[in-house]
């Protein structure tokens, strides 16, 4: 399966990718193609995994 | 308070994927920086709908039932433009994106959103974009089909 494309742009300080075939009508928008912004893998939201928070022990609390 | 139309009260934008940081915050500069599809919506179909799960037990005749899991889906008609294309060109299928609705219009020109403003912001994927069957006499529309593949916020505030 080909892997998708996809076009890095930029307006202002923002960036953002894109379909090669949408570019055009972002440039239209004032956006602008970010030079060697191409990446061939599918853009993938990760989520944070749930960082897991040490228990105290009962027995922590003795002095 | 008055009840209104979307007609010249409404603004729809799309945002490009990675364009928006915080779903539930978008920046004014954000929102300012999707591309108005506004001129091009004919009509717009963002809803979410929750399942219940019944729990009915034997001690009891009144069937219960406890919250599920929910889902929503992404539908929208835009015209066609033999000139300025836009909507046809920027939801390409295979696009992700976020989009920005403004029910009642926002603060700013041409009822753009702009900060303190709420909106609603969608991020999606275009499963389909087709063109509307063509017949005499009928303007050029097509259909485009989403996947809302992040939870929605549905009562986003524009930050400054």
């Amino acid at each position: 399966m080909p892997k998708t494309k996809w076009i890095e742009i930029t307006y202002d300080d923002q960036t953002a990718r894109v379909l090669p075939e949408s570019v055009p009508a972002w440039e239209e928008n004032g956006w602008t193609v970010v030079e060697d912004g191409s990446s061939e893998s599918q853009p993938v939201e990760k989520a944070e995994p749930a960082k897991s928070q040490p228990q105290q022990r009962p027995e922590d609390n003795k002095e | 308070m008055a009840r209104i139309i979307p007609n010249e009260n409404t603004w729809v934008g799309f945002a490009a994927d990675g364009a928006i940081t915080n779903i539930s915050a978008p920046t004014a500069a954000q929102v300012a920086a999707a591309v108005d599809l506004t001129p091009f919506v004919i009509s717009l179909n963002a809803s979410a709908r929750g399942n219940t799960v019944p729990t009915p037990s034997f001690d009891s005749l009144f069937e219960t039932s406890t919250a599920g899991t929910s889902a929503a889906t992404f539908d929208a008609d835009f015209y066609r433009d033999d000139e300025t294309d836009t909507a046809w060109d920027t939801l390409v299928r295979g696009t992700r994106g976020h989009f920005i609705i403004s029910r009642f219009g926002g603060a700013g020109t041409a009822n753009l959103p702009i900060a303190a403003d709420h909106v609603e912001v969608w991020p999606v994927m275009v499963t389909s974009r087709t063109m509307a069957n063509m017949s005499s006499n009928t303007v050029l529309t097509f259909t485009v089909s989403c996947s809302v593949n992040i939870e929605p916020a549905e009562n986003a505030t524009v930050a400054s």
